[in-house]
C-alpha cells in the first residue's frame, strides 16, 4: 500500500468503522450497558463540528406578541472556546461576547473595554441566558448520570460537573435514528424546571454539518415569552487560538469572510 | 479499492447523519459589507434645580447676575461611527457632534473622538496608529490604572471618551495550563502643542505599555507609563469570578512622583510632591432574580483633603464677596485657576464608594431597566444619588430618565455643587 492509499484510509476508512461501531452500539436492545458519555459526545458532533462558524438569529417574542431580532456572527474552536460578535439591531451591532470554559466578557464599543459577565445573565434580554448564546459542547459541561433507553430515542439524565455550569441538571431527549435532540429540560437541583429548549428544522449547511437549524424555548419563569434562535450558516472552520483572548474582541469583525 | 473504502465512509458518515433530514426553513443570506456607518442620535432635555449659595454656583457667577433657581436645557448630541474593514486592514472613525441650547443660549461642539488605522498581519499581532480610547483598568467609575485615558462620566460610566493620538500595537499568545493568554500592548503617545496637548507639558513622546494575563481563570493587566508629560506610573488590575455570580475586581497604581497643585495659606497655588499609592477595590454581584449589585471603593491618596476642599471653598467665598463688596477678581480668579489645576476635577477628593444596583426586566416588562447608583464622598459624607430608568420600546430605541440628587454639608464636595436636582430625559435612536 502506498503513502497516498494508506492516508486514504486513515482518512475513510477508520472514521467509517468508529461511526459504523457507535452506530451499532446505540442499536443495543434495552437494558444493554450503555456508555452515556459517549453518546453525549456523539450528540455535540452530530450537532456541531469541533470548530466551526455561524449566523445565528435570535427572536425575542413577547406575550403580545411583539418580536424583537438579533443577528450574531459567532465562532467555536474546541469544546470551551466561543466568541460572538452582534451585527444587528444597530443598538448592538459592534458588541461581542467572549466565553473560555466558565469565564465570560462582553464588549461594547461605547464602553471600550470588555467586562466580566456571568452564564445566568443575558445580554439581550428574553428567555435565552448567556449560557444558552454562548453555548459549549455538552460534555464539556455535563457527565451523564443515566440513559433511558426507548425503540426510538434515549433520554439522558445529565448532571452539571462544576458549580458554575448554568444549569445543575438537563435531561435530554434524542433521536435514535440520527442522535440529535429533540427537547431539552433544564433543571434545578430540586428538579425544578427552569426552560425548555426544542429543536426542530433538520437542515443540511453543506459540508456534512445536519443539524436541526432552530431552538425555540420557553420558561415557566417567563410565563407567555418565547425566544428562539435559528442557525442561518453554519460551516466547519478552524482558527488561531489568539481570536479567543480579551485583547482580540474588538476586532472579531475582521475574521468574518 | 482504497476510493471505495472512502465512499463507504462517506456513506455511512452521510447516512448517520441525514436520517432525520426534514425540508429547510427559507432563511435569508447574510450581507458581509467591507463599509460600514452607524451610530445614534440623542436628545436629552433637562431640568436643573440650582443652589445659588452654593460655592461652585458663585465660582461661575459675577454680581448683578440674573439669578434663577431653575434652569431648563435642551441638549443633542449625534454620534457617528465609520469604519471600514479589509482582511487585514482596517479603518475606523468616531465623531460627536453636541448642541444645546440653556440660559437663552446655544452652544455646539464636534469633536473627533476616535480615527485609527489597524494592520493585522496575523491575528497575534495588530499594529494601530491615530487617535484611539485604549480604557485601560477594571473599576466602574474610577480608573487609576487607566494612564493613558480620561475621566469617566459619574453620570454615564459607559459613555464613549475622546481618545489621544497614539502609535500601539497588540502582541498575543495563548497557552495551555494555568496560563492561557498573554498579550503585550506598547504605545507611543507624542505630546506638542499641536498635539494631544491636554494629556499634559508638551514636546514628548510618552511611553507606555500594558501586559495582559489570563492566569488561573483571573484577568491581570500589569501598565506602566515613562515619565514626560506625567509622572511617571506604575499599576496592576485583576477581575475574577469568585464564583459564578460574584466578581472581584480591583486596581493599583503607583505614582512616585505625583504633583498636586494645593492652595497654600498664603492664598497661592503651590505644586506639592509626593509618592501617592491610588486603589480601586470592588465587587459585583448577581442575584437569582437578575439584580445585579455593584460596589467600588476607590482610594486616592493624591487627593484632596477635607480641610483643603474646605479652603478651596473658602476662598471661592471670599473671591466673590471681594468681587461684590470692592470689585477685586483676584481672589475669584485664583479659584478658576485651582479649579483648572486639581479642585474642578471629578471627585478630587481622597476616599469615595460607589454602589450600584440595576434590574433588567423589571416589573415583569422585557427591556425595562431599573437602577440607581450613588457616589459617596467618605471624607466630608456628601453624596450624589443617580437613580434611572431605561427602556427600550423598540429595538433602536431607548427612552432613559435619570436624576442628579446632590447633597452634603456646607464646605462639602456634592454640598457646593451647583446643581442640586439634575432631571434629564433621553431618547436615544440607533441607527
Amino acid at each position: 500500500m502506498d503513502r497516498r492509499s494508506a492516508a486514504l484510509v486513515w482518512r475513510w476508512m477508520i472514521p467509517a468503522v468508529l461511526v459504523a461501531a457507535t452506530a451499532a452500539s446505540a442499536q443495543k436492545p434495552t437494558g444493554a450497558p450503555m456508555d452515556g458519555n459517549a453518546l453525549l459526545r456523539r450528540v455535540d458532533r452530530q450537532l456541531n463540528p469541533p470548530s466551526f462558524e455561524a449566523y445565528k438569529r435570535i427572536v425575542n417574542v413577547e406575550p403580545d406578541g411583539r418580536t424583537r431580532e438579533y443577528l450574531l456572527y459567532s465562532i467555536n474552536d474546541g469544546r470551551d472556546k466561543v466568541a460572538a460578535l452582534f451585527l444587528s439591531p444597530a443598538s448592538d451591532k459592534g458588541r461581542s461576547t467572549l466565553r473560555l470554559g466558565d469565564n465570560m466578557w462582553m464588549y461594547v464599543p461605547n464602553a471600550g473595554k470588555p467586562i466580566r459577565i456571568t452564564s445566568l445573565q443575558s445580554v439581550i434580554g428574553g428567555v435565552f441566558n448567556n449560557a444558552d448564546i454562548l453555548s459549549l459542547d455538552y460534555s464539556a459541561e455535563y457527565d451523564v448520570a443515566s440513559v433511558t433507553d426507548s425503540a426510538d430515542q434515549f433520554v439522558l439524565a445529565l448532571k452539571a460537573k462544576t458549580r458554575a455550569v448554568a444549569y445543575d441538571r438537563l435531561t435530554m431527549w434524542v433521536t435514535r435514528k440520527d442522535t440529535l435532540p429533540v427537547r431539552i429540560e433544564c433543571l434545578t437541583p430540586t428538579s425544578m424546571l427552569i426552560k425548555t429548549l426544542t429543536f426542530g428544522t433538520i437542515r443540511d449547511f453543506g459540508g456534512g454539518v445536519i443539524r436541526p437549524a432552530t431552538v425555540e424555548t420557553e420558561s415557566p419563569l417567563y410565563k407567555g415569552y418565547k425566544s428562539s434562535m435559528t442557525f442561518v450558516e453554519m460551516k466547519s472552520r478552524r482558527f488561531p487560538a489568539e481570536v479567543f483572548t480579551l485583547t482580540y474582541m474588538p476586532n472579531l469583525e475582521s475574521i468574518r469572510r | 479499492m482504497t476510493r471505495l473504502f472512502g465512499a463507504i465512509g462517506i456513506a455511512l458518515l452521510v447516512s448517520t447523519s441525514a436520517g432525520g433530514q426534514e425540508p429547510t426553513v427559507d432563511i435569508p443570506p447574510i450581507e458581509r459589507k467591507a463599509f460600514s456607518l452607524g451610530g445614534y442620535v440623542e436628545l436629552r432635555p433637562a431640568i436643573v434645580w440650582l443652589d445659588s449659595s452654593a460655592a461652585l454656583f458663585k465660582l461661575r457667577s459675577a454680581p448683578g447676575d440674573q439669578v434663577e433657581s431653575r434652569n431648563t436645557q435642551m441638549n443633542a448630541r449625534l454620534q457617528l461611527d465609520a469604519g471600514y474593514n479589509r482582511s487585514w486592514f482596517s479603518a475606523q472613525t468616531r465623531t460627536l457632534v453636541e448642541g444645546g441650547f440653556a440660559n437663552r443660549a446655544w452652544s455646539r461642539d464636534a469633536s473627533v473622538y476616535e480615527a485609527y488605522v489597524s494592520v493585522k498581519p496575523s491575528p497575534a499581532f495588530t499594529l494601530d496608529a491615530g487617535k484611539k480610547t485604549l480604557k485601560w483598568g477594571k473599576g466602574y467609575l474610577w480608573n487609576p490604572a487607566a494612564f493613558l485615558d480620561r475621566a469617566k462620566s459619574a453620570e454615564d460610566p459607559a459613555l464613549a471618551l475622546e481618545g489621544f493620538v497614539v502609535l500601539s500595537a497588540d502582541y498575543i499568545r495563548t497557552f495551555g495550563g494555568p496560563l492561557q493568554v498573554l498579550s503585550v500592548t506598547p504605545v507611543l503617545l507624542p505630546v506638542s502643542s499641536d498635539l494631544n496637548a491636554s494629556f499634559g507639558d508638551g514636546d514628548h513622546v510618552n511611553v507606555a505599555g500594558k501586559v495582559y494575563l489570563l492566569f488561573w481563570d483571573t484577568d491581570i493587566d500589569v501598565m506602566y507609563l515613562s515619565g514626560g508629560s506625567r509622572p511617571a506610573r506604575f499599576g496592576f488590575d485583576l477581575s475574577r469570578n469568585l464564583r459564578s455570580n460574584v466578581e472581584l475586581h480591583a486596581e493599583w497604581a503607583r505614582v512616585p512622583r505625583a504633583v498636586t497643585m494645593v492652595l497654600a495659606g498664603n492664598d497661592a497655588l503651590i505644586a506639592r510632591e509626593q509618592p501617592a499609592t491610588n486603589v480601586v477595590l470592588g465587587l459585583r454581584y448577581l442575584t437569582k432574580a437578575n439584580t445585579t449589585f455593584i460596589a467600588d471603593f476607590f482610594h486616592s491618596a493624591s487627593g484632596y483633603t477635607p480641610a483643603e476642599a474646605e479652603q478651596y471653598f473658602d476662598l471661592i467665598q471670599r473671591g466673590y464677596d471681594s468681587l461684590t463688596i470692592a470689585g477685586d477678581v483676584g481672589l475669584l480668579g485664583l479659584a478658576r485657576r485651582a479649579t483648572e489645576a486639581g479642585y474642578g476635577r471629578m471627585n478630587p477628593m481622597r476616599n469615595y464608594a460607589y454602589a450600584r444596583i440595576s434590574q433588567p426586566d423589571a416589573l415583569g416588562v422585557l427591556y425595562l431597566m431599573l437602577g440607581a447608583s450613588a457616589i459617596v464622598n467618605l471624607d466630608d459624607r456628601s453624596y450624589s444619588l443617580l437613580p434611572e430608568v431605561q427602556y427600550k420600546p423598540a429595538g433602536n430605541l431607548e427612552l432613559r430618565a435619570l436624576a442628579n440628587i446632590q447633597r452634603g454639608e456646607p464646605r462639602s464636595e456634592f454640598g457646593e455643587k451647583r446643581a442640586i436636582v439634575r432631571l434629564e430625559l433621553r431618547a436615544r435612536y440607533s441607527f
